[in-house]
């Protein structure tokens, strides 16, 4: 959890977002900490949540990353606050099924790609997320470590975007909060077409970029984040933009061109 | 009751490994002790490394010999495959190891030495020694391993131009789902994966050549204008390393896709991206600025594996300099200046002068 970035949002432990779609947008590689704040966050509020479908990375990766935020997600995995779909390895595995290197097991067929059948290509993931947040209170953030992939593996854009739709109605109906990150570079037409329509249906937009000027050592990158609130005037109260420098346990935000590293302290 | 002596038997001691100080993983060197300190120490077991190819192949392949050549030394089991050349060829041509530690050796002085500046005579070399490293050794590129270490190295191939791409699966480009399975198969036979219960623990390594080249029919094979083969393959080795002992060094050669985006996506899919922009063929090779370099290196993306803390490099201006015993990845410097006046021309100050008497 980042105290400075819970300040630019106004969120805290006790306030909770809730009923909110947050959505990461990034070039750069960083932008998975916008998806660990989350994680820590609920998981250090009283009585919250977590449930992460990791299709880009293991559940080492997140425990790994909990143990510098001080959280076992072991101990938190037993106790009912923590579930880990391992998307990765169930699409690997029925990869391999699908290519006949591997007879069917028991696994149920998550991603189905043949276009002919409208509508119908992430149904199995949907199915089983929507029978994990049955047993999950009303704290819950539900984050996917990149949607990008699932546009990557050759499921239609479209499909991505109404596989989102069916979640955010299934997440918000319980006032939870979904999180997801996109990874894009640029000239990719079809996740900029994804990265636009998933942008639509946010109401908190982190857009998370390498620093203008190049490497740093100071700067680990530039982070815009659009609020989407209606009592905010437009423009200038509802878009802040901040650099951010990511130490081992902490991530540190300033403002623009205000590092420790050219104020001098 | 009484004391007993606590046992470090949950440390696991595999040849040829080491464990990363920054995150809990196991890294085994890339067989270049230079790029192994830039990609943080060495290559993570479970992590896929992809080298983006110069426009000759000839480094990126390099790479790839120095990859599996270290391999066979430290006893892992090496899997090779390829479309382009057989398998069998890419083990015959591995560089001769150097015996002697890379650590140990002294440099020579004489020669070399300083004659302005020996202040700076005994500062390390920018990157080219990593300090602690027990891993990577260095290579002769001009001779060829001996055979006898090759025959008693443990390999497996998967020759891509031996296979038969009649059977038509709609779901992936035949020759991805060969390769798949052999390393499946592989993984599975060999117990590399992390769930079984195995004694002797090794490691696997993939050295895979000119992955996605036009001999691996990568262009319209399932009428789509956009293939998702290489993805799915990409996406489901992850899935596969990630679970086992093994690690992939891949080459690529991006520059010969047009689509920005699927150049992009293919980076997304691997752990880390390093690309290689040799000098030969193109106007810098002339360019006595970087007469001492082979070519630059782009470092696209650093391994970010259970750590919350991105890898930062020193720099992102690198180049690479190949000798007969030595690949180094190294800071870009400038050449000193020779001439009298100040400004630096863009002309070599050797070649200008000879030029004044050759009328």
């Amino acid at each position: 959890m980042f105290a400075e970035l819970n300040n630019l949002l106004g969120w805290s432990q006790t306030q909770l977002p809730s009923e909110t779609m947050c959505f990461v947008r990034e070039t750069s590689d960083e932008g998975s900490l916008v998806l660990h704040h989350l994680m820590s966050l609920f998981l250090k509020a009283n009585g919250g949540s977590v449930c992460i479908v990791g299709l880009a990375q293991s559940f080492t990766h997140y425990s790994s990353v909990a143990t510098r935020l001080s959280l076992n997600l072991n101990k938190l995995k037993q106790d009912g606050r923590f579930v880990f779909v391992d998307a990765m390895k169930h699409i690997g595995e029925d990869t391999l099924v699908k290519c006949g290197i591997e007879s069917a097991g028991g696994n149920d067929c998550w991603l189905n790609y043949h276009p002919d059948q409208p509508h119908s290509s992430i149904k199995g993931l949907f199915w089983h997320i929507k029978e994990l947040l049955k047993n999950l209170n009303e704290k819950t953030v539900v984050i996917i470590d990149d949607v990008s992939i699932l546009a990557a593996l050759g499921l239609p854009v479209q499909d991505v975007v109404y596989f989102i739709e069916y979640l955010k109605k299934e997440v918000m109906g319980k006032r939870n909060t979904l999180a997801m990150l996109c990874h894009c570079t640029e000239g990719d037409n079809d996740m900029e077409l994804l990265w636009r329509q998933l942008s639509y249906h946010s109401d908190v937009i982190f857009e998370v970029s390498c620093l203008q000027t190049g490497l740093s050592r100071d700067v680990h990158g530039e982070m815009k984040v659009i609020k989407k609130d209606s009592s905010l005037l437009p423009g200038k109260d509802n878009v802040k933009k901040v650099q951010f420098k990511i130490s081992d346990r902490n991530v540190h935000f300033f403002a623009l061109g205000l590092s420790a590293a050219v104020i001098g302290h | 009751m009484s004391f007993q002596k606590k046992t470090r038997s949950k440390i696991l001691q595999i040849p040829g490994t080491k464990p990363s100080i920054l995150n809990n993983t196991l890294l085994i060197s890339s067989g270049v002790p230079s790029l192994d300190s830039l990609i943080g120490g060495g290559l993570p077991v479970g992590s896929v490394l992809l080298i983006e190819e110069d426009e000759f192949a000839s480094y990126s392949q390099l790479l790839l010999k120095y990859f599996i050549a270290e391999g066979v030394i430290c006893g892992h089991h090496v899997h090779i495959s390829s479309a382009d050349k057989t398998p069998e060829q890419i083990l015959q041509e591995l560089p001769d190891p150097i015996v002697n530690d890379p650590g140990t050796s002294k440099k020579p002085t004489g020669s070399d030495d300083m004659t302005i500046a020996w202040r700076y005579r005994n500062l390390p070399e920018v990157q080219s020694v990593p300090s602690g490293s027990t891993i990577g050794h260095y290579y002769d590129i001009s001779r060829t391993m001996d055979s006898s270490f090759i025959t008693a190295g443990k390999t497996s191939f998967c020759d891509i131009s031996q296979c038969d791409a009649s059977s038509k699966s709609p779901f992936m480009n035949p020759h991805y789902s060969k390769l798949l399975e052999s390393i499946h198969t592989c993984i599975k036979d060999h117990s590399f994966g992390v769930t079984t219960t195995q004694t002797e623990r090794n490691i696997l390594r993939i050295g895979l050549h000119s992955l996605g080249s036009p001999q691996w029919n990568e262009e319209g094979w399932l009428n789509e204008p956009n293939d998702p083969s290489l993805f799915r393959f990409l996406y489901c080795l992850r899935s596969l390393l990630r679970n086992s002992f093994a690690a992939c060094l891949l080459t690529i050669p991006t520059h010969l896709y047009e689509d920005s985006g699927f150049v992009g996506r293919i980076r997304n899919l691997c752990d880390s991206v390093i690309q290689l922009k040799a000098f030969e063929g193109s106007d810098k090779e002339k360019n006595p600025a970087f007469k001492e370099y082979r070519g630059l290196v782009n470092c696209v993306k650093l391994p970010h594996l259970n750590s919350l803390m991105p890898l930062v490099p020193d720099t992102m201006d690198l180049a690479f300099k190949l000798r007969r015993k030595k690949f180094t990845i190294e800071k870009l410097h400038l050449p000193p200046e020779l001439s009298e006046t100040a400004s630096r021309s863009q002309e070599d100050p050797v070649l200008t002068r000879k030029s004044k008497l050759d009328f």
